[in-house]
């Protein structure tokens, strides 16, 4: 705010001649010179040299990278590739998701799939607590994406184990493969004519006669009298195995009823 | 459009508004340094000078500072820079007035007598002044300053400046009343 003492000491009539002067301007040729100039400095540095993204390339640069480099690292993640022969261990940070508690309680998960990964993940000195798993950001979705991964893996791998021991087991009856407890469960509930033959070689003809029923039921259904023989979608070798289980385990009419229907293809 | 819009529009690379700015403040920054450095070969280099410093210093310039005071600032010390070089300092921008004015002789209103004659006179004057106190007066006539605005660009306290005017203009009155 101006106050009376910060007035300029003035005199009207000297200011009115001192304008008389003013036609006093510097030549063009001085002018021409700083507006040129002025113009160079403006297009040879259009801004700031300390702005590192001012309407330049940069920007969309690092952001194009940034978006490459992550989608190439989750593709990466995705297709890692195991061996089939064996499972795969676990990462650290997978291996200690999968023994926490959250993890645990998981009720998508059987308890013997639970049991098995477990086996398959190293211990760790020192477990993060529940609250720690739950909390900690970005957890649940690398525990899933660990979970799946393993599962599969491990499903593969009871799979190969399974083809490989009914296999063994047709050529060769009398070793039956010693199989772990979870795999003779899963194989008790694979019906097949090498289950069928190798229960037999063991004398248990209970369980034989059991599988092979299992086993006609997954293929004809409860009845035989209505068997045709577009019924028999396996190869001929495996009926023909399968009719011998039966002679074997003296179910001859069933496996005269069979053979009929196999001459007939 | 205000000078400190243009110097915005500048700093961002628009050539047009300094050109508009220039047009608009050359003649009172070359008549302020002409008639206080009093050789018009010396005032067209440090005119020179004084622009191609705004220019280059733009990207320093902020809206908060008043542009004129900003360009007056940067002539006032390109002034004291050449007076350095030449090793003469002038003692009025040091030893300040100490004697009385006498305030009491208004020049006579103009009428009859040639304008042009006057405003020649008038130059003579002031060129006698001492280099303070001129240059208090021009920075008033030519800038359109506040008081404390030249205080600040002339770097000194606001009585001062009002101390150098007053004498200025008292001896202003004093060497054209003869003529008058």
């Amino acid at each position: 705010m101006s106050t009376e003492n910060d007035k300029l000491p003035n005199d009207k009539n000297l200011s009115s001649i001192y304008k008389e002067t003013a036609q006093d301007i510097p030549a063009a040729h001085i002018d021409d010179a700083i507006i040129a100039a002025a113009r160079r400095e403006t297009a040879s540095r259009p801004r700031p040299a300390f702005s590192p993204f001012s309407g330049s390339w940069r920007m969309p640069a690092a952001v194009a990278a940034v978006i490459v480099l992550s989608f190439s690292l989750v593709t990466l993640m995705e297709n890692d590739v195991m061996p089939i022969d064996g499972l795969a261990p676990p990462t650290v940070e997978e291996a200690e998701l999968l023994q926490s508690p959250a993890f645990m309680a998981d009720k998508d998960v059987t308890r013997e799939e639970k049991r098995e990964l477990a086996k398959a993940a190293p211990r760790k000195p020192a477990m993060k607590s529940r609250d720690e798993v739950a909390s900690a950001p970005g957890q649940s979705l690398l525990a899933e994406q660990a979970r799946k991964r393993v599962l599969s893996e491990a499903e593969r791998k009871k799979k190969q184990q399974v083809t490989a021991a009914v296999a063994e087991s047709i050529a060769t009856p009398q070793a039956v493969p010693p199989a772990a407890p979870a795999l003779t469960s899963r194989l008790l509930t694979v019906p097949s004519v090498g289950l069928i033959q190798a229960l037999r070689l063991e004398g248990d003809i209970k369980q034989a006669n059991q599988v092979a029923d299992d086993f006609m039921k997954l293929h004809f259904g409860d009845d035989l009298t209505t068997l045709e023989p577009g019924h028999l979608k396996l190869p001929v070798e495996q009926w023909t195995a399968f009719i011998i289980e039966l002679r074997e385990l003296d179910r001859i009419k069933q496996a005269e009823r069979l053979q009929m229907l196999l001459d007939q293809l | 459009m205000n000078d400190e819009t243009l110097m915005l529009a500048y700093c961002k690379g628009d050539a047009g508004a300094f050109e508009s700015l220039y047009h608009r403040h050359k003649g009172g920054v070359y008549r302020y340094l002409k008639r206080q450095c009093g050789n018009e070969a010396t005032a067209e280099e440090l005119f020179q000078d004084v622009w191609m410093n705004i220019v280059r210093a733009r990207e320093r310039y902020e809206a908060t500072a008043k542009f004129t005071t900003w360009l007056y600032h940067i002539a006032h010390n390109r002034l004291i820079d050449h007076y350095r070089k030449h090793s003469r300092l002038p003692a009025s921008y040091e030893d300040e007035a100490s004697e009385e004015i006498e305030d009491q002789c208004p020049v006579d209103p103009v009428g009859e007598v040639d304008r042009s004659r006057q405003a020649n006179k008038l130059l003579d004057c002031i060129g006698q002044l001492p280099e303070a106190q001129r240059e208090s007066f021009l920075l008033k006539e030519e800038s359109g300053l506040s008081l404390l605005e030249i205080a600040e660009v002339s770097g000194t306290g606001r009585e001062t400046i009002k101390s150098r005017l007053r004498y200025a203009l008292v001896t202003l009155r004093r060497c054209l009343k003869g003529l008058l």
